[in-house]
């Protein structure tokens, strides 16, 4: 089963982050699913991805594109793994347990859940599913934001 | 000392703008010592290797055209894979050190003209995979070379590119020559379609930046 990492974001917004980590998944030859609970997220995502470097890009795709299955990191609301991603990145409140329960994860590396520590309500619901997966017995890595933007691993 | 033989490194494009004469001039005086073949790296470009080993569906079964094969380690990368590869050089004598350098290989090596390729290669192609050609020839010759590259393809076949980037406005002294952001809308009006363009930067594996792309056929 994959290793389960909880990102708490404190200094930096997600657009900031969320480059960086995918840019170092695929640095190490894996690809990258990217889960949010909302449509509206991802158009947002799709953005980041396209404009968050003056001089790149994150080159990614959603199932409205097609070729899903070539796109080195594939942007979706559901459950699906069509790109062979070896991390998957929640945002927003996306539910990790519940697609832990709906299919299976092997192929994963590694999943991260990010939230924002500012939105009481991503932080209540990142609580919860820290109670969850540490009561399903999962691996799970806490990790914080330090004020310099390098992250900490607190438990 | 490699590259003072290429005439178009000389500031002067020689009146060949495939540049034949260069290259069949690195291969015979490398006389078999790989080091002194500028681009004979002895294993699969990093980004083409990656590329084969993340495919979800595999490569296994599929019919590979590999351009400009060079010594073979691209070819080889894809076979390995289970792909049924084909493998052309301009140069005779690159062709000749693939087969010896792999005497049991699966690849069908042969020498061949990117602008005068076989007629019963159309349409024949699943996946055609180009590695640093397009970057070594006359930019005048890029639509052109587009376009021979998507009549290979096969209806659902897509088309790979590895290439060192630049920016647009970038100034360049090649050869090689990197290949701008503009060459997706030449590939365009080619009738080769983006399915993903990757934007790689420079790492300690690769050195330079790079496109990674694979493009359909348009329609």
């Amino acid at each position: 089963m994959p290793e389960i990492w909880f990102y708490h974001l404190q200094h930096q917004p997600l657009e900031k982050v969320l480059p960086s980590l995918v840019e170092k998944a695929l640095d190490k030859g894996w690809r990258v699913v990217v889960q949010a609970a909302a449509e509206e997220r991802l158009d947002a995502l799709d953005d980041t991805l396209w404009t968050y470097a003056d001089a790149s890009f994150l080159a990614h795709g959603r199932a409205r594109d097609g070729d899903a299955e070539m796109q080195p990191i594939y942007l979706t609301t559901g459950s699906e793994n069509p790109n062979g991603a070896r991390l998957r990145l929640f945002v927003e409140g996306a539910d990790v347990a519940a697609l832990l329960i709906a299919e299976p994860c092997d192929m994963y590396e590694r999943m991260i859940l990010l939230f924002d520590g500012a939105d009481e309500d991503q932080l209540i619901a990142a609580r919860m599913q820290w109670k969850t997966l540490k009561g399903q017995g999962h691996t799970l890595a806490y990790w914080q934001q330090g004020e310099r933007g390098g992250w900490e691993k607190k438990a | 000392m490699k590259l003072s033989l290429d005439p178009a490194m000389q500031g002067a494009l020689a009146e060949d703008s495939k540049r034949q004469e260069w290259f069949e001039t690195v291969y015979s005086k490398a006389q078999e010592d790989p080091a002194r073949v500028p681009w004979a790296n002895l294993s699969a470009h990093p980004l083409t290797e990656a590329f084969v080993k993340t495919q979800v569906r595999g490569i296994d079964g599929l019919r590979v055209l590999d351009i400009g094969c060079g010594l073979g380690d691209n070819a080889e990368c894809f076979a390995a894979e289970g792909a049924q590869v084909t493998a052309f050089d301009f140069v005779a004598q690159a062709v000749e050190w693939a087969k010896r350098r792999f005497p049991q290989t699966k690849v069908a090596y042969r020498q061949a003209d990117l602008f005068a390729l076989p007629e019963e290669w159309r349409g024949q192609f699943d996946l055609v995979h180009e590695c640093y050609t397009l970057q070594a020839i006359s930019v005048a010759l890029i639509p052109q070379a587009l376009g021979i590259l998507r009549d290979l393809l096969a209806p659902d076949g897509k088309l790979l590119i590895v290439a060192r980037a630049r920016a647009e406005d970038e100034e360049v002294s090649g050869p090689p020559w990197p290949l701008p952001p503009s060459v997706f809308d030449i590939a365009k009006a080619q009738g080769l379609e983006p399915v993903v363009i990757e934007d790689i930067a420079a790492t300690e594996r690769i050195g330079r930046r790079h496109w990674r792309a694979v493009l359909k056929r348009a329609g």
